[in-house]
């Protein structure tokens, strides 16, 4: 049984701010880095999230997509199409046998598709990702984008694609919630810090800031 | 600044309101805020803001439009300032520069008067002999050489750099590039405008300054234009570059864009062009266009009493500005027997302005120091365009503007793959095919009339729209040039004394070019290469027409046999800055990467990897640190981190047919819950990679890589598993996982009491593999031995790296725990004689050569590289990889890895690792050397630093615990302090 504390992979850079911080899924992440009132102002204008502590899997093989059906889950029809999972998350095709499949801050059903506490059928693998997670808001995250990918991410078109940010290989995903642009960011952990560090000053430049898991899942943050 | 300011001009650029206080070579000037600093001194009665190039000639304003270089000054942190189109800004202090002791006392004016020792091409005649003294030619030349000088202890200034799309982008802003961009705004495109300056309107805003009807047309568009939200207009924006699929380079003060254009248009306009004559390049000499430009956007007089050079209407139209600034016009001169209308002339007949028909300017007569001008020699040409000097006269002026013709802004349209043609009618380049997708408007086709270039520009607004969908509608015809041409074909009036200049940035004159030709260059891009004209930073804007002219009519040519020279990007210099952008430099670090920082690790680069080289204790040096580290492994244990290892999963029912395939070894018999080294090889049978593949099931392998061919093994699998239509299912899970490498006679006692797996030698033989929990994280363990101890590999997902790894360290600190690093590690492999893929291999290293045949099975039926080895099995080898040593007392210079082997004067081989070992107490290491100086025992010779040569003799590998006994068996040693 897992009894070992988790960490983000932005975990020190995080720490430099100053953050309060909060508990999800045995990951320390932060709840808020300033008066919640403004941080959710800076999440319509330009806000930075680490939320890396939802859980996440990647499912692989020729019966994944049976084995997701089976679970209740919709099947994305179509490659780098996406299901919302049913109390939070995320499930994207990113392969023909591929899905990569993110929760929310509650709920077991990405570990439900791991296949965690029971086997696997076989032709169904599932692989850890211990990504580094960010969501980019508002409506100046296009120019914070526009200075680190090539992609055109103002193309009504936009769902989700993998790119290239700051150098990073991204996968990114578009979500708009409350009528702003809002976009999940997902890249290898080893590169966390480094992307982190690179958006986060760019955004600042752009007038925005850091802010915390509280701003997206407010009642979820222990 | 009130000397030569106008009262406010209808569409002025300035802001009265506001002055603005700067200093110009430490003389203290004010302008208004929106003056450039050319109109700011201008308006000051400054004449003279900078010297020429190589005759360090005094220079003014010529175009006041970025196309020449007369007026670059610097501020002490940036230069190459073009003070033609830089606002001035509050408190700062600007220096002219290419002098040497300020503007007007400038030591190296008098270089003008060696000028007949410095005739074209001089540098590529002499100082070649006597050779010794070349450096300091050279020396000479570079302090001379230059436009400003690089403060390289200025901060770097990190600019941003970003990406932009639209449908259709417009390049320029003038009446036909904004036609243009309305007319395919309604069509529904995304339509950016772009223009290198700072206000819309190009030469609405200058060349028709007084005219109302004009007014009220940039009024009617720019009021268009701002009620359609699919129009954005960047100004002081310039297209610097157009490449492959309309990606457009644009530039401005701070950033260069990335855009991505569906279409472009590009309605640049045209760069006036200078009349060739004696002293054409003196303060007071100018463009028409800059006159009119002087006095429309910053109210500025251009001079109190002027000689208009025209050979156009649009001169004419220059002078009308110029008399209703209150300039005294002296004379128009006109190289042409009669102007095209009448009319033109009406309003200088009224004010008593003589009117020279035919005649052109023989000669600018030049004020005390030449800094500005006193008058000009007109002469009458003939038919021939010859001038006719015995009927020379002279006028008195302090002013001359020059409008003789145009050429059109096409750098774009030459990038993009266009051609342009010389047409004969009009004395300008039209275009004659543009690429697709790509269009032009404006004057770039030859179109002048102000209605005329609005038609044109809607054309291909229209035009454009269709290009990228969104215009299904009728395209209208092209317009045309109707009436005299305005481009006059051959204004160069030269004189047998003095200078006439035909490129000002670089200081070519009329001579220059036919001397070139003289001497046999007689091609333009001979002539280009060889006189250096077009290739200063104007790059030829306004010298590129007159030299084919000259070079033309020299060779009995006409223009279009001579041809022109290539358009390159970019259309003005780009700063190194906005082309480096923030420059993203990737890194990645592991999982424990703050508990290295916090333990004083020093780093080293790994691919993007960060990785700890070696922990030096508190004033310890390099080397103790690292021989510290080996001892502790070797006596106690320590801990590496190793996550930065290609870890890769190989899962499904070919996954052991898979690897077969694609590794040198034997994989399919392998039980579960046993590791076994894989080695791979490239299609010619060249090493390029190893690592180890532990089977956690009959379907599933967990295989790791080398730090830096991750990547590279995985695409490879992916390639090969798509050829052999191999059922396997894949992952690259080298950032998912940290890892680090427990080991030493005491981590089995550590790490018992942190795990659920089995630890004896039973339960867990070497080169065994267990999944587990480790300090309540869900772990692999495998049992290796790279640095020849027993010891534990311990891979957990990374978010648990940072918990396990201060868990282990919490457990071993009554063992003496210690982390090392790599540069230990390297040691401590090398004493086991175990080789690094990419160290001890090269690119032409077969597993054979590197002494790895006991991995390669060649009875496999078949793996990658095998057709090679089978080939390379029956030849002769050329080199092996063998081990060596020094001698015990040995206490000369140590070699370095790649130091080379030596046998007479034959080089047979070279070192790719060594070091002094600890354990062993000597040095010791790895080379290549020629087959029959493998033999154990041979002596063989190592060249080192300084010619030395050091004698090292072949030894058997594995240098320490040759039986592994340390690594697969238990030689734990009871350890009373421990906690």
């Amino acid at each position: 049984m897992t009894t070992a504390s988790r960490q983000s992979p932005m975990h020190d850079a995080l720490e430099h701010l100053h953050p309060r911080w909060g508990q999800v899924n045995g990951m320390s992440a932060v709840a808020s880095f300033a008066d919640p009132q403004h941080e959710s102002a800076l999440c319509r204008t330009l806000a930075l999230a680490d939320v890396s502590a939802l859980p996440r899997t990647l499912l692989k093989g020729p019966q994944a997509a049976a084995w997701i059906q089976r679970q209740g889950l919709s099947v994305p029809p179509k490659i780098y199409a996406h299901e919302a999972i049913p109390g939070g998350g995320l499930l994207i095709r990113t392969g023909a046998a591929e899905f990569f499949a993110e929760g929310a801050v509650s709920g077991d059903a990405v570990e439900r598709l791991a296949g965690e506490g029971a086997t696997l059928p076989d032709g169904v693998y599932s692989f850890p990702r211990q990504d580094a997670a960010m969501l980019l808001s508002g409506e100046k995250s296009f120019d914070v984008l526009a200075q680190t990918c090539g992609y055109n991410f103002r193309q009504p078109e936009m769902d989700f694609i993998m790119s290239r940010i700051a150098g990073v290989s991204c996968s990114i995903l578009r979500e708009d919630r409350d009528r702003a642009p809002l976009f999940h960011i997902w890249c290898d952990a080893s590169y966390g810090t480094y992307l982190w560090e690179t958006l986060l000053e760019i955004s600042r430049e752009a007038g925005g800031d850091a802010v915390g898991m509280s701003c997206f899942f407010p009642t979820a943050i222990k | 600044m009130i000397r030569d300011r106008l009262p406010p001009q209808p569409r002025e650029w300035i802001d009265r309101g506001r002055t603005i206080d700067f200093q110009f070579e430490g003389g203290s000037c004010t302008g208004f805020a929106g003056d450039c600093i050319s109109s700011a001194l201008w308006a000051s009665g400054v004449r003279m803001l900078g010297r020429s190039f190589k005759y360090h000639r005094p220079r003014g304003i010529y175009s006041l439009a970025n196309h020449d270089v007369n007026d670059v000054v610097e501020d002490g942190v940036t230069t190459n300032i073009r003070a033609d189109v830089t606002q001035i800004c509050s408190g700062a202090s600007y220096q002219a520069v290419n002098t040497f002791g300020g503007l007007k006392k400038d030591s190296a004016r008098h270089i003008e008067h060696l000028s007949r020792m410095l005739p074209v091409g001089f540098y590529y005649k002499a100082f070649h002999t006597p050779r010794k003294l070349f450096p300091y030619w050279e020396r000479k030349m570079r302090a001379m050489a230059g436009l400003g000088a690089i403060n390289p202890k200025l901060p770097r200034a990190r600019t941003p750099k970003d990406y932009d799309f639209c449908d259709v982008l417009v390049v320029g802003a003038g009446p036909a590039g904004l036609s243009a961009s309305i007319a395919a705004a309604e069509t529904g495109a995304s339509v950016l405008v772009v223009d290198e300056n700072l206000h819309p309107g190009g030469t609405l805003g200058y060349q028709w300054n007084s005219d109302a009807s004009a007014a009220r047309r940039f009024a009617q568009l720019m009021g268009k234009i701002s009620s359609m939200p699919n129009v954005w207009i960047r100004t002081a924006t310039e297209a610097a570059g157009l490449y492959a699929d309309n990606w457009v380079a644009l530039i401005d003060s701070v950033r260069l864009t990335k855009l991505r254009a569906g279409a472009v248009i590009v309605a640049a306009g045209c760069f006036e062009q200078p009349a060739v004559f004696k002293n054409n390049d003196l303060p007071g000499v100018m463009l028409a266009s800059a006159a009119q430009r002087l006095i429309a956007r910053y109210a500025v007089k251009p001079f109190q009493r002027g000689i208009v050079l025209v050979a156009n209407s649009d001169g004419y139209c220059a002078a009308q500005d110029l008399l209703r600034a209150g300039v005294q016009l002296a004379a128009i001169v006109d190289l042409r027997k009669s102007p095209e209308s009448p009319e033109l002339v009406q309003p200088f007949n009224a004010a008593r302005v003589p009117i020279f028909q035919q005649h052109a300017i023989y000669q600018a007569r030049h004020a005390s120091g030449k800094q500005g001008i006193i008058g000009a020699v007109i002469c009458p040409i003939d038919d021939a365009g010859k001038t006719v000097t015995e009927r020379a006269f002279k006028l008195e002026c302090d002013g001359i503007a020059v409008s003789v013709g145009w050429m059109p802004a096409d750098g774009l349209i030459n990038q993009a793959g266009g051609k342009m043609k010389y047409s004969e009618q009009l004395h300008q380049y039209l275009p004659e095919s543009l690429p697709e997708k790509v269009f032009a408007a404006g004057r770039v086709n030859g179109v002048y009339h102000l209605e005329a270039q609005l038609a044109d520009g809607r054309r291909a607004g229209l035009a454009a729209a269709a290009a990228v969908g969104r215009n299904n509608g009728p395209v209208p015809e092209q317009a045309r040039h109707e009436g005299p041409s305005p481009n006059h074909p051959y204004p160069v009036f030269p004189h047998p004394k003095g200078k006439a200049f035909v490129d000002l940035d670089e200081d070519v004159q009329y001579k220059d070019i036919v001397n070139a030709v003289q001497e046999g260059f007689d091609s333009i891009e001979l002539i280009k290469r060889y006189t250096t004209i077009g290739m200063g930073p104007s790059q030829g804007k306004l010298a590129n027409m007159n030299g084919v002219r000259i070079l033309a009519k020299t060779r009995h040519q006409t223009v279009t046999q001579t041809g022109t020279t290539t358009s390159r990007p970019f259309y003005h210099p780009v700063p190194f800055g906005h082309l480096a952008g923030r420059s993203f430099h990737p890194h990645r670090l592991t999982a424990m990467h703050s508990r290295h920082q916090k333990a004083g690790a020093q780093f080293m680069p790994a691919g993007a990897w960060h990785r700890p080289a070696y922990y030096p204790a508190a004033g310890q040096g390099r080397d103790d640190a690292i021989l510290a580290e080996v001892k502790t492994v070797r006596q106690g244990v320590g801990l590496i981190d190793v996550g930065t290892l290609g870890k890769i999963e190989v899962c499904g029912p070919d996954a052991a047919e898979f690897l077969e395939r694609l590794y040198t070894g034997r994989f399919a018999k392998m039980r579960p819950g046993t590791t076994r080294y894989l080695l791979m090889c490239d299609e010619s049978g060249v090493v390029i990679d190893d690592g180890v593949a532990g089977r956690l099931a009959e379907d599933r392998f967990y295989v790791t890589a080398t730090t830096t061919g991750a990547d590279a093994v995985y695409r490879e699998m992916q390639r090969w598993a798509i050829i052999w239509g191999s059922s396997v299912t894949l992952a690259n899970v080298t950032g998912q996982y940290a890892a680090m490498n427990l080991a030493g006679p005491y981590s089995r006692s550590i790490l018992a009491n942190l795990t659920d797996i089995k630890l004896d030698q039973d339960a867990f033989p070497y080169l065994g593999i267990r999944e587990g929990v480790v300090a309540g994280a869900p772990a692999r363990l495998m049992r290796v031995g790279f640095v020849g101890e027993l010891g534990y590999e311990i891979h957990v997902p990374s978010q648990f790296g940072g918990h396990v790894w201060d868990r282990i360290m919490q457990q071993g600190a009554g063992f003496g725990i210690k982390p090392f690093g790599v540069e230990a590690q390297r040691i401590l492999r090398l004493e086991k004689g175990h080789i690094i893929i990419g160290q001890d291999t090269d690119g032409l290293s077969s597993p054979y050569e590197a002494g790895m045949d006991w991995a390669v099975k060649m009875d496999k039926p078949f793996f990658v590289g095998q057709r090679s080895l089978q080939i390379i099995q029956k030849r002769p080898l050329q080199r092996a990889l063998v081990g060596f040593t020094l001698p015990t007392d040995y206490a000369g210079p140590i070699p370095k890895e790649c130091h080379l082997v030596i046998r007479g004067d034959q080089i047979t081989g070279r070192v790719t690792s060594v070091a002094f070992s600890p354990s062993l107490n000597r040095v010791l290491g790895l080379a290549y050397v020629a087959k029959d100086q493998s033999g154990l025992g041979t002596k063989f010779t190592i060249r080192v630093d300084g010619r030395k040569e050091v004698e090292a003799e072949v030894v058997k590998t594995p240098f320490y615990d040759p039986d592994s006994r340390r690594q697969s068996e238990t030689v734990e040693k009871p350890r009373e302090a421990a906690a």
